[in-house]
This record gives C-alpha cells, sequence and structure tokens, in this order.
C-alpha cells in the first residue's frame, strides 16, 4: 500500500512513519508533503492508496485539501492526523469523506486499531 | 469566558499527556526554575473566538528545549539538532498541547480556532493589559514553564494559591 503523509511539521511527518512502522505498517510504501497544496500534487503524480493529513496547515489546510480530492471525483482513501479532536470535527471530517480521525497523541496501538477498522 | 486558571490546568494536563506518549516520562510541578538565565527558547499558539483570547507558550533552556526536540524527532542524544528542526519540533509539541486543550475546553467554548505555532529564543514578555500565569513543569529531566497569557476583554480570575 502507498501511504501518502501531510504535515507542515517535519517532527510530526517523521513519528507518523516512525508510528506506521510500530504499528506494524513498515513494509509499506511512504511519501510526504508539507501541506494540502503539496499534497494535491503528490496525490496527482504519485497516486496513493491512503492519506494521512494533517488538518492546520498553511497554504492549504487538511479539510480543503480533502474536499478540493472530492470535488474532483478522486476516490482515494483519506483520514486526518490532527492535534485538534473536537466533536465538531470529527463531524466535519467525517461529512467530508473522510474515513477517520486520529487526535494527537497517538500510540501505535490506536493507529494499528484506527486503520485495521477503516481498511478491513 | 474561561478563567486563566482553567487554561493553565488544561494546558499542564495536555503537556502531561504529550509527555508520557512521546518523550515516556511522567511531569512534576517544580517551585523554581533551576537555571539562573530562565527559560529563554520555545514555541507559542494563539487559541481565540469571540470570548476568549489567549496565548499557550511553553518555554525551556536553549539546551533543554533542544534535549525535547531531539527525543520528539527520533535523534541520539549526542547529535547536533539545527534552528530550523529544533524550531519544527517545539512548535509541534505546543501545537499538539493546544489542540488537546481546544477539545478540553469546547464544552465552554466551540468556536476557538488555533493559529500556527510561533517558534522563539530570547525574552518573551506580554504588554501591558493581559494577565499571564505560568507554572515549571519538569518533563523527566528537562524544566519547562508553561505559560498563558490571557488577551481577552474582560479578564476573570479565579482564588488561587499556587498562581507562578
Amino acid at each position: 500500500m502507498k501511504i501518502l503523509i501531510v504535515d507542515d511539521s517535519k517532527a510530526m511527518r517523521m513519528i507518523v512513519k516512525r508510528t506506521l512502522r510500530q504499528a506494524g505498517y513498515g513494509d509499506h510504501e511512504f511519501a510526504e508533503a508539507v501541506d494540502g497544496a503539496n499534497g494535491y500534487e503528490q496525490v496527482n503524480d504519485w497516486k496513493p492508496d491512503l492519506v494521512l493529513c494533517d488538518w492546520n496547515m498553511p497554504e492549504m489546510n487538511g479539510l480543503e485539501f480533502l474536499q478540493k480530492l472530492k470535488a474532483d471525483g478522486n476516490a482515494v482513501k483519506f483520514g486526518f492526523i490532527t492535534s485538534e479532536g473536537t466533536a465538531e470535527m470529527r463531524q466535519t471530517a467525517n461529512s467530508n469523506g473522510a474515513l477517520f480521525l486520529i487526535s494527537k497523541p497517538f500510540t501505535p496501538d490506536t493507529v494499528r486499531q484506527t486503520l485495521e477498522k477503516a481498511l478491513p | 469566558m474561561i478563567s486563566v486558571e482553567d487554561w493553565l490546568d488544561a494546558t499542564t494536563k495536555s503537556l502531561t499527556e504529550v509527555a508520557e506518549t512521546y518523550f515516556d516520562v511522567s511531569t512534576m510541578e517544580a517551585a523554581s526554575f533551576h537555571d539562573a538565565d530562565g527559560p529563554t527558547c520555545g514555541a507559542l499558539i494563539g487559541l481565540a473566538s469571540e470570548d476568549n483570547t489567549v496565548q499557550l507558550m511553553m518555554l525551556a533552556t536553549r539546551s533543554g528545549s533542544e534535549s525535547l526536540g531531539k527525543a520528539l524527532l527520533g535523534f541520539n542524544a549526542h547529535e547536533a539538532i539545527d534552528t530550523g528542526d529544533l524550531a519544527d519540533a517545539i512548535g509541534e509539541i505546543i501545537n499538539i498541547v493546544a489542540g488537546m486543550v481546544k477539545t478540553e475546553v469546547s464544552a465552554l467554548d466551540d468556536s476557538l480556532y488555533l493559529t500556527l505555532p510561533t517558534f522563539a529564543e530570547g525574552t518573551l514578555a506580554p504588554i501591558g493589559g493581559h494577565e499571564t500565569l505560568g507554572k515549571i513543569i519538569t518533563l523527566g529531566t528537562v524544566q519547562t514553564k508553561v505559560v498563558v497569557i490571557n488577551g481577552a476583554k474582560e479578564i476573570i480570575r479565579k482564588p488561587r494559591s499556587s498562581a507562578v
């Protein structure tokens, strides 16, 4: 599976990759993007199977990125990994077509359980 | 409006969870900062709505910040960390803390928005009209100072004996 990690923080991209490996996803392919605009380019060029995306980013935020993909009719699997996890944001994520929202800080167990449920 | 004490409590609780999850260390409150020069390096982030406007800051010494940054990035203790990576890592810590705080206080204010984090070095001091409250929190062996700057138009305060 090709997994695109979109986050403006290099530290968080590293943490997400490290956590995915710890969660048992180490043999998958990873690519990174630094914001929604860069993520959009990579989705079209690299064609990932799953996008793991931060919400609060400069240029194009995660929600705008997801909405742009949906407007294009792109059905790539999309989940948020974000520092904000209010009920309202979860509802917004869900109503815009995100499969899940993992709030930071997260553990390998959280990530494994969420991905197993979302990607049967 | 959310009191500055409640902001600080939510920030401290969130920082404790981040310390346990990402650094595998517990936190402890300290009475004073061990370094005579005080904390000079850290990050701040804003949370704002029509009713509430605060800045959350987490400060440490430069070497303390470097220790936290290296731990977050998975560097060895002897590896060097440049200022760009340090700013990114420390900014991400306060970003995660602020996101958790936003969730924690959402029952009191569900219209808050979060700014992007800012890294800063040197002396950081709010300019008049703000109410400031802080605590010294030790993460493992690194002392940090967590500060809430309340910039709301009206300030409310709860009685408290342990304000720093």
